[in-house]
Formats: C-alpha cells, sequence, structure tokens
C-alpha cells in the first residue's frame, strides 16, 4: 500500500518477478502480440503469469447503500469498468449506473479482495451483490465489468479484450505505464467504444481512426504526453 | 527495451520543465507521486498540489494551466483523495471555447460527478450548445457525457437535441445520438414513442456501428414501453432477421473479424432484441425459428467469441415460443458447454441449464453426472452454480445417490464451500427423507463431517426428530456415540451427541433396540460418563454445550446410580465457574444429586417426546420472520382474544414474555414451545383462578410437559422408559416435608426467590400500608403513584381500597404518551401471581396522542388472596404501534418498587446468588429465572419446574425468544 512500486510482470514468463522498484521499473506489455486472438490469451495459455492465490468467494448480504432503488427497473448492460493492478491500485474507473464516492470506495474495495485472491484456471466471473463481475487479467492488470446476473458474460470478455486490442494498437503494446501516465487518453478510447454501458463501435479501425481524428494538442510522438 | 526509452524520455522532459513555469505538469506530478515511499508521503505530495490547484483555482486565472489542473485533480480522485472543489473547473471548461479543454472538462465531468449531483443542472446549457455545435468531435463529446450521466431533468430538456442529431448525416454522431437516447429512455420512459420511428429507421443502416447503437436503442424502447414493443415487432423483425442472416454469412471482413467471426458484437446483440421481441409472441419467434437454427448450427464452437454466440442464441431459443427442435438443438449445446474444458464456458452452461430447468426438466437430468462433477470443481463460482442447480434436480428417485455424493465430498470440500454445501444437503435430507432412520444416518454424517456449519435449526430439527422416533432411540444413541469417539470437534455433533448420552444413556449401554444392521458395541456406564466429561472439559468457550454437558450428566446421575459420586464431582467443579449460567447450574445440580435423591429418578426422567409439528410450525414461522425481518411483526388486534380473566390474550410468544422476567431466561420458553404453550401458560401463571389444573394434579392436556413433569407418578406414556424411572407414589410422602420447608422458608422472604421477589417482600405492602393510611375515607380518591416510566410512555396507577374489603383494590391506570407521535393499538395487558385475582376493564380507547396531550385510561381489579401476608405483583406489559412499527414494552409492578429498579431486576441475579451461596445452597434449587413469585406454586412444584427447565435445556435455543419489537 505504502510502496508505489511496480511490479514487473511479463507475460508469458514463469516467473512473476515481484519486484519493488520504484518508478524506474517497466511495465509488463498487456499483449504479448496486439493480433492474438482470445483463445490464445484464454487463461489456460497464460498458466505462468497468474500469481497463486486463495480462491475466495465472499458472499457480502448487501448493505442497503449500495442496494439502489430505482436501478432495478433501468438495468444497465454495464454497470461500471475497473482497471485494478495487482496491487490493488485504481487505475481506471468508469461508473454508468450512479454510484455515490463513498459506494465507489467501497466497490473497489471489495471487487480488489474478491478479485485480486481468485487463482488461476479460474474462471473470469465472480459473483457480488447480485451482479457479475466479469474480469480478465492482463499482465499486471485486472481489467473488471460488472453486468446484470443475466447478462452475457462470455461477450464481456469480448468487449473486455476488444478494449485492450485497441489500447494496444494506440499505444504499442501498451503497458501498465502507459495507462498510469496517459490515463485520460485511456479513458477517452473507452469512450469512444462504450456509451451509457452500451457498445459503440465493434470495429476497432473505427476507434483508432475516430481517436486519431480528433484534434489533440499534444502530438505524443514529438511530445510526449503533457499538459502545456 | 521499454525501459531505455522511458528513462530516456523522462529525463528529456525533465530538462525542458521551465523553473519559472508555475506548479509542476501532470506528468511531474504521477511521477513524484509513485515515488513516495509510504502512504505519509503519497498524502503529503497530494495535498501540496490540491493546495496549488485551489489557490489557481480561487485566484480565477490561470486561462492555460486549468485543463492540466483537472487532469491532475483526476488522477488524485482515481487514488481516493476528496476533489470535489474542482467540480466547478469542469463546468468552466466545458464553457470553455477550446476542444482540449472542452474534452478535458467533459472528462472530468464523468468523473467526478455522478447524475445525483445539483451542480450537474448548470452544465445543461453548455451542453445544449454543445450539440449545436458545427464541429462533429465537440457534438460528440457532448453526447457522449449526456449518455454517461444525465439525469432525468436534463434527459427531458435535450432529448429534442438528441433526437435531431440522430439524423444527422454523420455516422459518428448518429450512433452516439442512439446511444445518448438508450440512456434518455432509461431515465424518462415517456420518452420511448419519439424515439422508436427513428430507431427502426436506424437498422436499415449499413455501418456496424450504427447498427449495434439502433439494437441496443430498440432493445431497450422495449423495455420502457409496451407500445414501442409493438411497434418494433411489426416494424423491425424483418430487417433483424435480414441483419443477422448479412453478418452471419459475410465473407471475411478484417475489420469486423474476432476469431473467424464476422462482428460476434453485432451477433449477440441482435439475438438479444429478438428475444425481447420473440418473447411470448408465437408469430416473430416463428419468423426467427430458421435463423436461430442456423446460428446455432453453424457457428463452430471453439472460440469465445463463437461461444457467446451460441450462449446468447441458446438464451434467445429458450426465452422465445420456439419449436421443440430447435429447443433440443439448445440442450444439445449446452451439454456440449458442459464437457468444455474451459471453466468459463462450463460455467455459462451451469447457469443457462438453472434457467433451462423449468422448461425442460429430463434434459437437464441427463447431464445430472456432469453436474454432480462440477460442484468439486476448483472454482468456487463454478461449485456454487452447480451446487444451486444439484439442488433443482433432486427429487425422490434420486436423492439417496446424490445425497451420497454430496456428503462424501462434504470431507473434502474446502472449509468456505463447506457452509453453503452443509446447508444445501441439510435441506435436500429434510426435504426428501422418506424413512427416519435414512434421515437420523444422513444428519449423523453430516453432524461428523462438518459439524461446526450446522445451523441450530437444523440439528434441533434432528434432535426433535429422534424424540419422536421411539425404535430408533438406541440405534441413534449408539451411532452418535461412535461418531463422537471418531470425530471429536464437530459442534452440533458433540451437542446432539451429549443430549442423546443425557435422554437415552441406559439405550447407548444396555444395546437396548438394536437394528438388525447394527453390530454391538460395549459401553461401559462409565464410558458414558467418560464422553460426557470429555464433552465438558473439551469446550471450554462453548457454553451452550457446556450446558448441556450439565444436564446430560445430571440425567445420567439417576440412569447409572453408581456412577452417581463421580457426576457429582464432575458437576461441582462448575460451582466456581465464571459463567453465571453453568455455576448456576451446577450448584442446582449437586444440590439435586446430593440432597434430593429421593424424587431424582423422577426429576430426571426422559424428556417427553417433543411435539413435531409444533416446532415444524415454529421453525418454519422464525424462518419466515427472518426473511421478513423488516416487515412490522403481525399486529395484535386489540380485545380480540379475550380470556374470561380479562387479560388480552395475544398469540403466544408475546405470554410468553409476559412471564419470564429477565431477558436472559430462556429456560421457560423451550418449554412453552415444545408443549402446549398456552396451557402451560396458563397453568404456570394461574391467572385468575379461572384455570382448574393446579400443580401436581394430571392434567388432561397429555402434551403438555409442565404437567406431567409436575405431575408425580403419571409417567409420560413413554416407551421403553425403564423401571428406575418410574417413580414410586410413595415418593409424594416423602417429598412433602421439605416442600412445606421451602414454603415456609419463601414466606418468611430469605429464600433465593428473592432474586426477584425478596425485595418486594422486605419492602413495605404499599397498598396494605394504604389502607390503614388512608382508612377508607374518600371513596373516590385514588391514590397515585407511577408504575412505569421511560423516556417514552409513562403510566400512571391510581389505587382506591374498597371499604370493608381490604384485599380488593381498584386501580386506575393513566397512559401517557411522552413522544410526538401518537401510539396506535394501544394494548396493555397484565398478568399476576396466582393468589392474586385480576379483572380488566375495557379502555378508554386504544390510541395515545402524542406529547402528553391527553392520555388512555383502564380501571381494573385486583384481589389479593393472601392479603397482609403477600404484597401486590404484577407484571405488566403495553405493546402499541408508532407509525406502523410495533413496540411493546413490559415491567414488573411492585408497588413501593420504582419503575427504574425493576426494570434492572437482571443486575439482582448476582447478589442473589451470593445470598444463595451464604444459605448453604440449599433450599432454592426452584428459583433459577422465573423471577416472579407465585404464591400458590408449592416449593415442591419450584423444584420440579426448574428440573423440566433444565431438561427442556437441549432445545432451549430454539426457542428463540420472540421478543417482537421489545425494547
Amino acid at each position: 500500500m505504502a510502496k508505489l512500486a511496480v511490479v514487473a510482470t511479463f507475460l508469458l514468463a514463469a516467473v512473476v518477478a515481484a519486484a519493488t522498484i520504484p518508478s524506474s521499473a517497466n511495465g509488463g506489455r498487456l499483449l504479448e502480440e496486439s493480433a492474438v486472438d482470445v483463445a490464445a490469451l484464454a487463461p489456460t495459455g497464460l498458466d505462468g503469469v497468474f500469481a497463486g492465490g486463495l480462491s475466495e468467494e465472499v458472499a457480502a448480504p448487501a448493505p442497503a447503500e449500495l442496494d439502489r432503488e430505482g436501478d432495478l427497473a433501468n438495468k444497465v448492460p454495464i454497470n461500471f469498468v475497473l482497471l485494478i493492478s495487482r496491487q490493488g491500485k485504481v487505475r481506471l474507473t468508469k461508473w454508468y449506473s450512479p454510484y455515490t464516492q463513498k459506494e465507489r470506495t467501497k466497490v473497489i474495495r471489495e471487487l480488489s479482495g474478491l478479485i485480486l485472491t481468485r487463482g488461476p484456471k479460474l474462471c473470469n466471473f465472480v459473483e457480488w451483490r447480485g451482479y457479475k463481475v466479469v474480469y480478465r487479467r492482463y499482465a499486471s492488470l485486472y481489467f473488471c465489468m460488472c453486468i446484470d446476473a443475466e447478462d452475457n458474460e462470455l461477450e464481456v470478455l469480448e468487449i473486455i479484450h476488444h478494449f485492450v486490442e485497441i489500447l494496444d494498437r494506440y499505444f504499442g503494446s501498451v503497458c501498465e505505464l502507459d495507462l498510469i501516465f496517459n490515463f485520460h487518453k485511456a479513458y477517452y478510447i473507452l469512450d469512444e467504444i462504450l456509451i451509457a454501458g452500451e457498445l459503440q463501435e465493434s470495429s476497432k479501425k473505427n476507434v483508432a481512426r475516430l481517436i486519431a481524428a480528433q484534434p489533440d494538442d499534444d502530438n505524443e510522438k514529438l511530445r510526449p504526453i503533457d499538459f502545456e | 527495451m521499454d525501459t531505455v526509452e522511458k528513462i530516456v524520455e523522462d529525463f528529456a522532459s525533465d530538462i525542458a520543465m521551465s523553473p519559472f513555469s508555475s506548479g509542476t505538469r501532470l506528468r511531474d506530478m504521477i511521477r513524484a507521486i509513485r515515488a513516495c515511499k509510504t502512504a505519509a508521503e503519497e498524502r503529503a505530495v497530494v495535498r501540496r498540489e490540491c493546495a496549488e490547484i485551489r489557490a489557481a483555482i480561487s485566484e480565477g486565472g490561470g486561462e492555460g494551466i486549468r485543463h492540466r489542473n483537472m487532469a491532475k485533480l483526476m488522477f488524485i480522485h482515481m487514488l481516493g483523495y476528496p476533489t470535489h472543489f474542482g467540480q466547478m473547473e469542469c463546468l468552466k471548461l466545458i464553457a470553455a471555447a477550446g476542444y482540449p479543454e472542452k474534452r478535458v472538462g467533459y472528462l472530468g465531468l464523468m468523473l467526478l460527478l455522478d447524475e445525483r449531483q445539483e451542480v450537474l443542472m448548470l452544465v445543461t446549457n453548455s451542453l445544449k450548445q454543445d450539440l449545436n455545435h458545427s464541429n462533429q468531435f465537440i457534438v460528440g463529446l457532448a453526447l457522449c457525457a449526456l449518455g454517461n450521466i444525465c439525469s432525468a431533468e436534463m434527459a427531458r430538456d435535450l432529448s429534442p437535441e438528441v433526437e435531431r442529431l440522430m439524423r444527422s448525416r454523420e455516422v459518428n454522431t448518429k450512433k452516439k445520438a442512439a446511444l445518448c437516447s438508450v440512456r434518455i429512455v432509461r431515465k424518462v420512459p415517456d420518452l420511448a414513442e419519439n424515439f422508436m420511428g427513428l430507431a427502426s429507421s436506424l437498422l436499415k443502416e449499413k455501418h456496424h456501428g450504427i447498427l449495434i447503437s439502433a439494437v441496443q436503442l430498440c432493445t431497450e424502447l422495449c423495455k420502457a414501453s409496451k407500445d414501442a414493443l409493438e411497434y418494433l415487432r411489426k416494424n423491425c423483425i424483418d430487417g433483424l432477421v435480414r441483419i443477422l442472416r448479412d453478418v452471419s454469412n459475410s465473407s471475411y471482413a478484417p475489420e469486423y473479424d474476432v476469431a473467424g467471426i464476422s462482428d460476434p458484437f453485432l451477433h449477440i446483440r441482435v439475438l438479444k432484441l429478438m428475444h425481447i421481441l420473440g418473447q411470448g409472441d408465437a408469430d416473430c419467434s416463428e419468423y426467427m425459428n430458421d435463423i436461430l437454427a442456423q446460428v446455432a448450427t453453424k457457428t463452430e464452437s471453439n472460440k469465445n467469441a463463437a461461444n457467446a454466440i451460441l450462449y446468447e442464441c441458446v438464451q434467445t431459443i429458450m426465452g422465445i415460443e420456439a419449436t421443440s427442435g430447435l429447443r433440443v438443438l439448445a440442450i444439445n449445446i449446452l451439454g456440449r458447454f458442459l464437457s468444455n474444458r474451459d471453466n468459463n464456458i462450463r460455467y455459462v452452461a451451469l447457469n443457462m441449464l438453472m434457467r433451462a430447468i423449468t422448461v425442460d426438466t429430463q434434459a437437464v437430468q441427463r447431464h445430472r453426472t456432469t453436474i454432480l462433477e462440477c460442484v468439486k470443481d476448483a472454482d468456487a463460482s463454478i461449485r456454487k452454480r452447480a451446487l444451486g442447480l444439484v439442488f433443482l434436480l433432486v427429487n425422490d428417485t434420486n436423492v439417496k445417490p446424490l445425497t451420497k455424493e454430496l456428503i462424501d465430498y462434504l470431507d473434502l470440500a474446502d472449509p468456505d464451500f463447506k457452509e453453503d454445501l452443509t446447508a444445501k444437503i441439510c435441506s435436500i435430507v429434510e426435504r426428501f427423507s422418506q424413512e427416519k432412520l435414512w434421515y437420523i444416518d444422513q444428519m449423523i454424517k453430516v453432524l461428523s463431517l462438518a459439524g461446526n456449519h450446522v445451523k441450530d435449526d437444523v440439528w434441533h430439527a434432528l434432535v426433535v426428530v429422534i424424540s419422536n422416533a421411539s425404535e430408533l432411540q438406541g440405534y441413534s444413541v449408539r451411532s452418535l456415540y461412535r461418531s463422537l469417539q471418531a470425530f471429536v470437534d464437530q459442534g452440533s455433533l458433540i451437542r446432539v451427541a451429549v443430549w442423546c448420552i443425557g435422554e437415552y444413556g441406559e439405550m447407548l449401554v444396555n444395546n437396548v433396540g438394536m437394528l438388525q444392521l447394527e453390530e454391538p458395541i460395549t459401553v461401559t456406564e462409565s464410558d458414558a460418563v467418560d464422553a460426557v466429561q470429555l464433552a465438558l472439559n473439551r469446550y471450554s468457550t462453548d457454553v451452550t454445550t457446556r450446558a448441556m454437558c450439565l444436564v446430560a450428566l445430571l440425567k445420567l446421575s439417576s440412569r447409572f446410580p453408581s456412577t452417581s459420586e463421580r457426576i457429582k464431582q464432575i458437576v461441582s467443579k462448575n460451582k466456581e465457574n465464571i459463567v453465571l449460567e453453568l455455576q448456576q447450574r451446577s450448584i442446582e445440580f449437586s444440590s439435586i444429586i446430593q440432597r434430593h435423591q429421593s424424587i431424582r429418578p423422577s426429576l430426571l426422567e426422559r424428556m417427553p417426546a417433543l411435539d413435531e409439528a409444533s416446532y415444524l410450525v415454529k421453525r418454519a414461522s422464525t424462518a419466515q420472520a427472518t426473511l421478513a425481518a423488516d416487515k412490522p411483526a403481525p399486529t395484535v388486534s386489540p380485545g380480540g382474544l379475550k380470556l374470561p380473566n380479562g387479560v388480552a390474550k395475544p398469540p403466544t410468544s408475546p405470554l410468553a414474555d409476559l412471564l419470564d422476567l429477565s431477558s436472559d431466561a430462556p429456560v421457560i420458553t423451550p418449554a412453552s414451545t415444545t408443549a402446549a404453550p398456552n396451557d402451560f401458560l396458563q397453568d404456570l401463571l394461574g391467572i385468575g383462578g379461572i384455570n382448574s389444573s393446579t400443580a401436581g394434579a394430571p392434567s388432561s392436556a397429555s402434551t403438555d410437559i409442565l404437567i406431567d413433569l409436575l405431575s408425580i407418578g403419571s409417567s409420560p406414556s413413554q416407551n421403553g422408559a425403564p423401571a428406575a424411572d418410574l417413580s414410586p407414589p410413595a415418593q409424594l410422602g416423602a417429598v412433602v416435608p421439605e416442600a412445606t420447608d421451602l414454603l415456609s422458608s419463601l414466606s418468611s422472604s430469605t429464600s433465593v426467590s428473592g432474586t426477584k421477589s425478596a425485595p418486594a417482600v422486605q419492602d413495605m405492602d404499599l397498598l396494605d400500608g394504604l389502607t390503614s393510611n388512608t382508612s377508607v375515607s374518600g371513596h373516590d380518591n385514588y391514590l397515585s403513584i407511577t408504575a412505569f416510566q421511560s423516556a417514552t410512555l409513562k403510566i400512571n396507577f391510581g389505587f382506591k381500597k374498597q371499604p370493608g374489603k381490604p384485599q380488593e383494590t381498584t386501580i386506575l391506570a393513566t397512559f401517557t404518551n411522552l413522544t410526538s407521535s401518537s401510539y396506535t393499538d394501544f394494548v396493555f395487558q397484565a398478568a399476576v401471581p396466582k393468589f392474586i385475582q385480576l379483572r380488566l376493564d375495557p379502555a378508554s380507547g386504544n390510541i395515545v396522542p402524542a406529547s402528553g396531550d391527553g392520555s388512555v385510561t383502564q380501571g381494573f381489579n385486583v384481589t389479593n388472596n393472601q392479603h397482609g401476608q403477600k404484597p401486590l405483583a404484577m407484571r405488566i406489559r403495553m405493546s402499541y404501534k408508532v407509525n406502523d412499527w410495533n413496540k411493546a414494552k413490559s415491567a414488573i409492578f411492585l408497588p413501593g418498587y420504582s419503575a427504574d429498579r425493576t426494570r434492572s431486576l437482571n443486575t439482582h441475579i448476582p447478589k442473589a446468588i451470593d445470598r444463595v451461596r451464604r444459605r448453604g445452597e440449599d433450599r432454592h434449587i426452584g428459583e433459577r429465572r422465573q423471577g416472579e413469585e407465585r404464591g400458590a406454586a408449592t416449593a415442591e412444584s419450584e423444584e420440579r419446574r426448574a428440573a423440566a427447565a433444565a431438561a427442556t435445556e437441549s432445545v432451549e435455543r430454539r426457542a428463540g425468544r420472540t421478543m417482537t419489537g421489545e425494547e
């Protein structure tokens, strides 16, 4: 918690080097090759990357504050998107259903406890407060999306992968550090993929084109990510 | 390597940093935060940055760095620090002219605010302007923000703009507007009709982004409005089928290709919409059959994307009015999923089968073995799903093999899962048990393997069943004894075993009631005592188990007279125990063993069979109560059930409340639930002397445990009770001297009944004093005292004596409400000891107005048959409703004893115990915690009552004194 260290985890590396080297360490690339298909990235192919952990499911009773009234009537396909690092640091959050700040913190804390402790080779779904959280680990980052219990979990896995591939294409073998220093870019990309918790664009090429077309005063090729 | 590049890059940007620029750049801040070694350092950095940003905000200047500050704030926000001070900056940025500023502003808006914040309303105007902007990207930003966080008001205000933008020529704007209207319809379903025409026209487009957005909009419209659903059923089913056919037949399109499948996202979304349109509509379903069959057969399921489509297709087939052939196809797909090696696929298969079970149980049953294997999976999510499914699959024919499998697995299951698994097994066993032997066997197995996870009501139920199955009691106690030897640390196994050994000890030793399949075991009397002693010593922390052990030992001392001396020693060890409950029990029990040998056998007779039916009712009602915990308890209709003596009789549990005074007195209540509660209570209280059954007289109500136990010699008609348990009538005589002895001690106010009644006796008898002081002068003069006062309710009693009838007192109770909300359905109840007769008059009303603004009065009449010897004592209870919430208060009323003192009676118990000790620990066995002095109850019956109470100990927890609304 105290140390903001980066864990260098290389995809497909047999050993997870949990090194606590301050910022000089590089982030592991999220995607080994941008064109890998999903099956190859399924957990079975990534044995080495997953650190052993306890699989446990905490069936916490939903406290009143998280039972949001009225929202049952208008279900949102994707309630929120979370990116959490293996250390439990939040890298991106996007809420499509109303959660107060307090609830958000609580949700993040609960889910990191639930997801980060799950062992390898387990399925990518966690049941949580009557919802389902679909998560997938890419190197040191967990991409989580919360959906309704009846929704199509397998498709959400595809959406996560879709997002990661677009990130990868944009940053050029994306790693956690890219998403830390350019978190706003990650948000812009997500906004091109999802609106109101619904999918907006199924073509990676289109998203890339749209992102590139938007007038941006900083061209990262020349002047890396800056607000001046 | 990335590292090198990054370091170089960082270095370059460090050099580039101007020393004159105010504040740090975003990148530097992130780096500074990441360099922090401790949380304190991080906080310091964040605090410094926040201070700078605040300063910049308050100066109002810094046009150039505003968006940078906003970006910093967003990062700080992600770390979990408060950033509310930046909210207004978002609005300023959005109002700015430049695209980069707007972009950051909208991002900040979506990140830092949510739809419930008032600030959001201020942005409506800017949004409106941006929606009308000529730049499509700015329009895009506004649509995105609106789609993600708009509130209902904003949705109403901006819906015309969004509608217009859906007709835009820009592809990008079109799809964003369509999704934005999804949110608008979600927030304001009334607007659905404005969008349905547009949505169906968008389905004719070619662009996949627009198609996906339009399909999603249609889905949302169907959910929001029935009209829209009908409209879309008529108008777009063709279009949907065409889209699905095109996309599934399309040749390789690199842009949309995922693992060899063209645009699985569009596939899935169209299938979802078809699901909704086809649900309950045979025509629509008919129309879709072909294309669904095509998708289900043509999609190859070796990639996740394909499986996602198949999964959605199965869902749709199950949801619509599909042909039976199509359904078979769907179930087969699920079967294939189930045998997949991928956990994700198996998970969704289980999930889907759970829903399919209502459609086609037989088809799901075919996969039973596979599902059972999934229960043993390493993955908690899969286990949970599979267990839920198995639970639904159990029926009368397969219950035995399934239970066996589950119980076998119980041993290996990991601890987290055990609880869930145990609960499900118990539930299955209880639901489907056809014979008691099987039930008892399975339950003992579960207790042995997961005794610590078994819920209390489950093992209580087992005890009830054993006590009713007379031919299996011997078998049960022997099995339990064997299990106890093998599994020493299973909490509820120990409890059940100890209870059974105590009750049926002689069956254990003598191999009574051997079943054919059973192997005889040799257990000596001292072995049985050993087992209980071991449990007693082992469970030093669990009071219930220890208390049950003590009861069992006491019972064994009577079953096996030879071990009596040893048991006495074991029991005596606990006399010093720090836990009051155990201390009290051991003192009382040693006394029974030591001094009351003559009555011991009859005291410690076997428990009569517990009433199964009433237990089931009780259990069901508690289960319901826990389910509907926040629902107000059923109302007691005032005056609905009136007893002849004027005590309103609410349902049994409040009556039980009336009786037991101390909050930790579960001793009485178990008996009241296992036996017929009302009889029992009436008898105990002897209210008004109406009830003819007096203590010691056999009652016709044979289910009444207490009466049975109280009546000497009338051994419960229980099977196989050994002769030793039958007490010869001759003993009756032997008891009497002691009884009278106790009685006299009672009247001289020295006995333990002092726990509650002694203070009353010591206090001046107010009423008696009254007669002498006021000497009957004023006929209508009520002498008034405050009988009860709390923060919410005050009760005054006015007393009046009839001339010439000193034992009769007329009391006028006045109830005053001290709170600001009025009490409705107010009911006053009173219970008195046997020597007093009570007659309640109707109350003046059942609504007590708020803030002391008027009051309710109720008169009643008491006759003290032992006037001059005993003071008036009364237990009162008030139940009422405040804003539809049930409340109840109860108190003991002893004249001359202030309300707060009566209320804190529990604290007197230790003192009473001391007194007991000083008095040589005799003659007090009876007065455990009944507290209420019941004059007519003889000491003998007191003694017996305590023993009866102790005997019912094992089921006491289940009684779960229902203190509904008790404050």
